[in-house]
């Protein structure tokens, strides 16, 4: 930092308000209101249909929540899925990116390929793997056992060996292109020079992405993936549309819990609480990603 | 082995990698494509097929005639480029501080603030943001539903730009800023630039979102003439009956404007084609 | 730094609590909201919309239709609900009667009930299904009873009678299997059908979900009374049996009606307990439904004759601004009129009918029919699917099974307020 004047500092921090505040303002009025009905519901007996009760009730709501018998397989599922889904996205999306980096003829061609199922809404994807992977009439099983790959068809949605893996396979396939456009675009910004001097220190291409490429894209991962592991987290439509938490409970997550709780039995308080819990779980990502963002930042602005 | 040897084996390998990616992401697309052209009696039939005995664009008359399917796409494409644009004017900016200030209390707490709005599960915001929109008078407009997509994007945005500020070296505005160029000039004149393939994924991403979000479509609007096009999709399962023909038409239709959209934006993503700017 | 950030978050609230005092919804009384869930461009939406138009004419009214999904018009009404701004008239399903009764938003349509002139025309539990406390919240717009639908050639190449009991069903076991390549019965294991199914079983052995108590207030009483339990019990024995028995498809423990009501037309089940909207396949999936015969549900031995009758509501809104045109409209959905014109095949009123099996066959089973009682629905159908995953998928007892239903629906009950004495 130069030896700055006080005018600077002061014209810096206007501006950095300034800058800010359009994003405060839509956070304060679009999401301010519902993040504080939520804590504040969590603590009330809120119900929709039942407005007869009503009131501060302290921690019943949480105990009703830690009570159901389904909220320690939904926690365990929550984290399969969440886990399994951004540890598949990151490497089939890295993998991608760095394939359609190449400088090759036809890659315009593969690179809208990839995107392609990032461009298919949830709901619709959702039900067309749905109808796709149907043991009786769905195109898949029916390739499967043509070719001879199966004996018998799969029942994937159905069967609970199978439910989770193929809701983190689809939720794969849907997501990932997100992270190859990403690591794409930040490949970009990853000067020649910086490859050019590697290869002539002899490094191998599989050295010269550990050492050149990866390091570039440290920034860009951890964004990347704590979001994601947090919107996986909290994602409701994709198993809702695919399994509705089934079969039998195999693929029920917390945010399916939610959806229960408030749409279905309109016990508003429960849902607030069981958000509630979901959030300080969700925290602890946040502090870890806290610490690495600012030791990023330290080295960049130095 | 030579270098251009080394190089055509290494071309070879990717293409075959690639293709196998493509059948990974195109398969269920073409599937959709498939049934899209397929009659009624092809599409349930009992054992399914990927040739097409008589092909038919009848599903797609069905989708423009019978379903507006021409508004819903005006509709959706309205809301998503503004959606778009407004959260990229925020989160240039807002990104822009994240990324040099880092170390301020009120962007930390912004940063904080960004973060925990994407932990409250989607379903729990139905009600409290219908009021909000009520309270407002929105509902039943686009401005509900741009609104609405700008806040559930700007979170991301903000990160993403803000991580392509880091790879940005502060030299570069710093010489700017000694040649007396206040800092908002600096940063439309020469940071932005520099920045292009960041800014077109983080817009692809906002204009995406807004286009394939789903609950608020119905929830906010309930005039037919404002319906966005993924709700819409949904109009095709019936209560016991799914109509896939339809609802596969549909499908191609709503992803087809954004495939050709992206063609024409990919090549920002090609390497080198950015890099004299990044030396500039 | 932290005041700066509350004071623009308080900021932000203030706005939004100033523009809340201004906003009002200033709906013109001579307008009527009208949210409908057909399928565009089908003979019912074809139909119907000149006749809205007409009446909308005659009365001097603008109706503003739109068509949505039955599960959107479910979240929508929940937050219009909570929003204060709703619709003036709605297609509903019967799984919302309760509920929505309870948000209070549902008008009392009684007194245009009973000065309705088809009124004698609608059987006593259909009107039972959409009674809340003594107040008929909705006209019925579509009635349609469940029955066991037959492929009989399938039957015939395994040389199987259609069976009428869950005993013959259960004696068939593989044959039919083995013969055609078809599974002979069908059941549903997910979805909205799944507890459909399992009241229509219930209700053969004379048994249901909850019943209203003296004292006002539903209870389940099957943990009460043996006898019942023991009924209950040979329901779920029942479904474990044709699991066991190779009568159903395996695959069916997790199978939605999209995936049966497929199997069924295509020929892959040989029959199958379902609706009279299936008479659209005979045309898409001509080769195998031109052998179809409507056959009463197969029920147990010592038990009676049952089906599950979906009469769908149209509600009037309580806050609508025109209640009464809004109300005569929702009749006119019931009117014989509008019955013939669009629901022949499907009308609540005993006069309309066509003479295809599809209408004739199927009416002929509404004697029997059953319906939900009016409760909350939303856990207590969850809790229904789940007591059949326990035997279906997890191998359970049939008798625990039963034991923790009626325990599970007593509980939900609770919650929702139906339960007696809450």
């Amino acid at each position: 930092m130069r030896v700055g004047a006080d005018s600077r500092k002061t014209t810096n921090r206007r501006f950095v308000i300034l800058a800010l505040s359009p994003a405060l303002l839509f956070l304060a009025v679009l999401i301010g209101y519902p993040l504080v009905t939520v804590l504040t519901d969590a603590f009330q007996d809120a119900h929709l249909v039942n407005p007869g009760v009503g009131g501060f009730v302290g921690l019943d709501n949480f105990h009703k929540v830690v009570s159901d018998p389904h909220f320690f397989p939904a926690v365990s599922n929550t984290l399969v899925w969440t886990i399994g889904s951004v540890i598949g996205e990151f490497v089939v999306g890295l993998s991608a990116a760095l394939l359609l980096n190449r400088k090759m003829r036809g890659q315009g061609l593969f690179r809208v390929a990839t995107f392609i199922p990032w461009l298919v809404p949830i709901v619709v994807a959702g039900m067309t793997w749905e109808w796709m992977l149907n043991p009786d009439f769905g195109i898949i099983n029916s390739l499967l056992t043509s070719t001879g790959l199966v004996d018998s068809p799969i029942n994937f949605l159905g069967d609970k060996e199978w439910a989770m893996s193929t809701v983190i396979f689809v939720n794969v396939w849907r997501s990932f292109p997100y992270y190859t456009i990403s690591f794409l675009a930040a490949m970009q910004a990853i000067p020649d020079e910086l490859f050019e001097a590697a290869a002539l220190d002899g490094a191998n291409a599989w050295r010269r992405f550990w050492s050149v490429t990866m390091p570039q894209l440290r920034s860009v991962s951890l964004i990347i993936v704590f979001i994601h592991l947090i919107w996986t987290a909290v994602n409701f439509d994709f198993i809702w549309v695919m399994t509705q938490g089934g079969p039998n409970y195999a693929t029920m997550t917390l945010p399916i819990l939610i959806y229960r709780y408030s749409l279905q039995q309109f016990d508003v308080g429960a849902a607030s609480a069981l958000s509630t819990i979901m959030f300080l779980g969700t925290s602890l990502i946040f502090v870890v990603y806290y610490r690495y963002r600012r030791r990023l930042s330290d080295e960049i602005v130095g | 082995m030579s270098i251009t040897s080394q190089r055509r084996t290494g071309n070879a390998v990717s293409y075959v990698l690639l293709a196998i990616l493509s059948v990974y992401t195109l398969f269920p697309f073409i599937w959709m494509v498939i049934s899209s052209l397929k009659p009624r009696e092809e599409i349930r039939a009992r054992t399914p097929s990927f040739f097409i005995q008589s092909p038919t664009l009848d599903n797609f008359v069905r989708v423009f005639v019978e379903h507006n399917f021409l508004e819903y796409l005006r509709n959706s494409l309205i809301v998503s480029l503004a959606a778009c644009a407004l959260s990229l004017v925020i989160s240039l900016l807002a990104g822009y501080v994240f990324s040099r200030n880092y170390r301020m209390r009120l962007v930390q707490g912004t940063n904080f603030g960004m973060l925990v709005s994407q932990m409250i599960p989607g379903v729990l915001l139905l009600v409290p943001l219908y009021i909000t929109m009520r309270n407002l008078g929105l509902l039943d407009s686009y401005a509900s539903l741009i609104l609405a997509y700008t806040t559930f994007v700007i979170p991301l945005s903000t990160f993403m730009l803000s991580s392509a500020y880091d790879s940005i070296p502060m030299s570069l505005e710093e010489a700017a800023e000694i040649d007396g160029a206040s800092r908002l000039k600096t940063l439309t004149h020469v940071v932005l630039p520099v920045m292009l393939p960041s800014i077109v994924s983080v817009g692809l991403y906002s204009f995406i979102t807004a286009w394939n979000e789903f609950m608020f479509g119905y929830i906010f609007i309930s005039t037919d003439s404002l319906r966005t096009i993924t709700p819409a999709l949904m109009l095709f399962k019936g209560a016991n009956s799914v109509d896939w023909g339809g609802l596969m038409a549909g499908s191609v239709i709503a992803v087809l404007p954004v495939a050709i959209i992206f063609l024409f934006l990919q090549r920002y993503f090609i390497s080198g084609l950015m890099s004299g700017a990044v030396k500039g | 730094m932290k005041k700066k950030l509350a004071f623009v978050a308080s900021v932000g609230v203030v706005a939004l609590a100033l523009t809340g005092c201004s906003g009002s919804s200033s709906a013109d009384p001579k307008t009527i909201e009208l949210w409908t869930s057909w399928s565009e461009g089908e003979a019912t939406a074809e139909t119907l919309d000149p006749l809205i138009q007409a009446w909308a004419d005659d009365k001097g009214y603008t109706v503003n239709q739109t068509n949505f999904t039955y599960d959107q018009i479910h979240e929508k009404l929940i937050a219009s609900a909570a929003g204060g701004n709703l619709p003036d008239v709605v297609w509903g399903l019967p799984e919302y009667v309760g509920e929505f009764s309870k948000l209070g938003i549902l008008a009392d349509v009684s007194d245009a009930w009973d000065s309705w002139g088809d009124a004698d025309q609608v059987s006593d539990a259909v009107k039972s299904s959409m009674t809340v406390d003594g107040q008929v919240v909705g006209f019925p717009y579509e009635t349609t009873a469940r029955a066991y639908l037959v492929h009989d050639d399938l039957l015939a190449a395994a040389n199987v009678q259609v069976p009428t009991t869950w005993d013959d069903v259960l004696a068939v076991g593989s044959k039919v299997q083995d013969a055609t390549d078809s599974s002979f019965y069908g059941l549903t294991g997910a979805g909205v059908r799944e507890p459909q199914e399992l009241l229509v079983y219930l209700a053969q052995q004379g048994l249901s979900i909850a019943e209203e108590q003296d004292g006002g207030g539903f209870a389940n009483t099957w943990n009460d009374n043996p006898d019942e339990l023991a009924k209950a019990t040979e329901v779920f024995e029942f479904y474990q049996d044709l699991l066991a028995s190779g009568s159903v498809n395996e695959n069916s423990a997790t199978y939605g009606w999209e995936d049966t009501d497929e199997n069924f037309a295509t020929g892959l089940t040989a029959s199958f307990v379902t609706g009279n909207w299936m008479a659209e396949r005979e045309t898409t999936n001509a080769d195998t439904m031109g052998d179809v015969s409507v056959h009463p549900i197969p029920y147990p031995t010592d038990g009676e004759p049952a089906t599950y009758i979906e009469s769908k509501p149209i509600f009037t809104m309580a806050n609508s601004d025109s209640l009464e045109a809004s109300t005569e409209l929702a009749q006119q959905f019931a009117s014989e009129e509008w019955q013939t014109a669009a629901f022949a095949d499907r009308s609540s009123l005993s006069s309309v009918s066509t003479d295809s099996k599809w209408s004739k066959d199927f009416a002929a089973l509404l004697d029997t029919g059953v319906t939900y009682p009016p409760i909350s629905l939303g856990e207590v159908t969850q809790d229904m699917i789940d007591a059949l995953a326990m035997v279906l998928q997890d191998d359970q007892s049939p008798e625990d099974a039963a034991i923790w239903l009626g325990d599970a629906i007593n509980e939900a009950l609770e919650t929702s307020g139906d339960a007696a004495g809450s």
